[in-house]
């Protein structure tokens, strides 16, 4: 046990770390606390004019109309499938266009490539929505001119619930696919030379090392990866989704995070939108710590 | 060096010819963009690859145009950049403030600390109650609504303090028995040695900067103040066939902007950030990875 007094001469000791970790410490206890402490909305039925403090408890009101709310439902299921199409067709890109480039001993074309593909990271998904007018554009779009060489119909893409999610899917692995990649070329880098020259030695092809020393060697990394991509399920891609939808393809593209701000924001359901918030971060939460356990378990590094 | 076996050959023929697929497909919509904001639409008849011909209908105008007289472009691209400037240094600054004390393990209550800054990234109160933090603070319509709820990203700040843990504890040892404060030593000594670790949060805060918007969304209504990526938004929503935001007077008023127009827009967007980051490549991928090994 440590007396006071000796606590008083670490305070001291330690006066300027203490000072230097404030300035941070005041931004969480602001605005991640706070909002924190704001949650409470959800149990009440806001009105602007009386306040947070103010405005009469409702009980669990807000959660009971959430869950007899059809429209909760499909903005549930909406989130869950498109997340499951990005895990099913985009997970793997990162993974098959980081091996590709592994193999690539050109100097020169290596570094080109991997430019070209970290260059859509960097650009917004606003700006993604302006390129896609002219790809997708049923009027003069190079994938309807393909089409329509075809002699088929053009296709509205960005307003077609059909082809809405399939759209999602693209251009999230065009976007991300390389900036992906630069954790698994990183793995790749570390698998030691030496089982490649052993593997040569026995007479395999590059492809045969691909399956049986690259893709093994990796794997530890590729595991991880996958629990915290399946962790982030309820993640969607709110930047993505919000800057490509439109009121046509609601019934398909809209997700938790969308309805949120649509219900909070333009709609002012303060605590009704801050329920169907409250409802996500639980369930996310939940799931990364059970994501963090399977890590622990699985390699000697958890996530945290 | 061993002869490289029939199918290895081919195996390499099709991977250079695969990558090369790719490449192409990446930048197809970036070709197009500048080649629509480039090229007048009297040359729609015209082949690309008609060197002789095509070049006759590039023009500048619809650079010129959208920057012509105090055009609410230059307003935007004015915010952005100062968003982005101002911004990234105040998240660099708490960034390295935090992490510092928080990668020295004889802090006391170190784990605690971490504990309040770590939960942050698990759990959050969700959008309206930020919303309403942020507008109880009076920051609605203010440029700083971009700058101050988005100070530090916690993420960002364990990566530095991974990194600061990875600098040797002599170095600082010695500053210290000649008297030096820890504010001191975070300065001369810490962060002249952590150039690559700022240098690439550097560019992830100031990517983040530049192409954020939903703060934007929330925050800023008056259009005086909107950075570029929400004006280049209400740009595209208004032109495209989007009955929900039907928004009255139209940023450019004089002709309802066509396709070259918007073209010449996005490029203004991307480009600064674009151009930037070829020459940072070896900084961010070292931040992935310091990032991925221990997050």
């Amino acid at each position: 046990m440590k007396s006071l007094e000796s606590k008083k001469l670490l305070l001291i000791k330690y006066k300027y770390l203490y000072l230097m970790i404030l300035p941070g410490l005041i931004y969480v206890i602001l605005f991640r606390y706070l909002p924190m402490v704001g949650i409470i909305i959800s149990f009440k039925d806001y009105q602007i004019f009386k306040g947070i403090w103010n405005s009469p408890w409702i009980g669990f009101n807000n959660f009971r109309m959430l869950f007899e709310s059809t429209k909760f439902y499909e903005v549930f299921r909406n989130t869950l499938l498109i997340s499951v199409y990005k895990i099913i067709f985009g997970f793997p890109a990162p993974i098959i266009l980081a091996i590709l480039i592994n193999e690539v001993r050109n100097e020169l074309f290596r570094r080109t490539i991997q430019t070209v593909v970290y260059l859509p990271h960097f650009i917004s998904w606003i700006v993604v929505a302006g390129l896609m007018g002219g790809l997708l554009s049923p009027n003069d779009g190079i994938i309807n001119n393909i089409i329509k060489t075809f002699g088929k119909e053009p296709i509205f893409f960005m307003g077609s619930p059909k082809y809405f999610r399939s759209v999602l899917v693209f251009s999230d692995i065009w976007k991300e696919a390389g900036w992906g990649a630069i954790i698994y070329l990183a793995a790749l880098a570390g698998v030691s030379v030496e089982l490649y020259e052993a593997a040569i030695l026995d007479g395999t092809n590059k492809f045969q090392r691909i399956v049986y020393v690259s893709i093994p060697c990796i794997m530890p990394t590729i595991v991880v990866m996958f629990l915290l991509r399946i962790s982030g399920i309820l993640n969607a891609g709110f930047e993505q989704v919000f800057s490509l939808y439109n009121s046509a393809v609601y019934s398909v593209g809209d997700i938790i995070d969308t309805y949120v701000y649509r219900v909070g924001l333009i709609e002012t359901r303060y605590g009704f939108s801050t329920a169907v918030g409250l409802f996500k971060s639980i369930i996310a939460c939940v799931l990364v710590i059970i994501a963090n356990s399977f890590t622990k378990r699985i390699s000697e590094e958890s996530l945290f | 060096m061993k002869r490289e076996s029939y199918v290895d050959k081919i195996f390499t023929i099709v991977n250079y010819f695969l990558l090369t697929c790719i490449g192409v497909c990446t930048l197809l919509p970036f070709l197009i963009v500048i080649k629509n904001s480039l090229i007048t639409p009297a040359a729609s008849g015209v082949s690309i690859f008609n060197f002789d011909d095509i070049f006759k209908y590039v023009t500048l105008d619809y650079y010129k145009y959208i920057f012509k007289g105090s055009s609410p472009i230059i307003r935007a691209l004015g915010i952005t950049i100062f968003r982005t400037i101002i911004g990234t240094l105040i998240n660099l600054l708490l960034t390295a403030l935090t992490a510092y004390p928080l990668s020295k393990k004889s802090l006391p209550k170190r784990n605690f600390f971490m504990g309040v800054f770590f939960f942050t990234m698990i759990f959050n109160g969700g959008l309206i109650p930020t919303y309403l933090v942020v507008r109880s603070m009076g920051l609605i319509d203010s440029v700083w609504a971009l700058i101050i709820p988005s100070a530090l990203n916690v993420y960002y700040m364990i990566i530095m303090r991974t990194f600061f843990e990875s600098i040797p504890e002599e170095i600082e040892e010695s500053a210290k028995i000649d008297g030096c404060s820890d504010l001191r030593i975070l300065f001369n000594i810490v962060l002249p040695l952590s150039l690559s670790a700022l240098a690439s949060l550097g560019i992830f805060y100031a990517v983040g900067h530049w192409n954020s918007f939903l703060d934007a969304v929330m925050y800023i209504n008056d259009r005086n103040i909107w950075p570029m990526q929400l004006l280049l938004r209400e740009i595209l929503l208004t032109s495209n066939v989007n009955e929900q935001l039907n928004i009255s007077s139209s940023v450019l008023e004089a002709t309802p902007p066509p396709s070259s127009l918007i073209a010449a827009i996005i490029v203004v967007t991307s480009l600064p950030i674009i151009s930037v980051y070829p020459f940072l490549q070896k900084y961010f991928v070292k931040g992935v990875m310091i990032g991925a090994v221990k997050g």
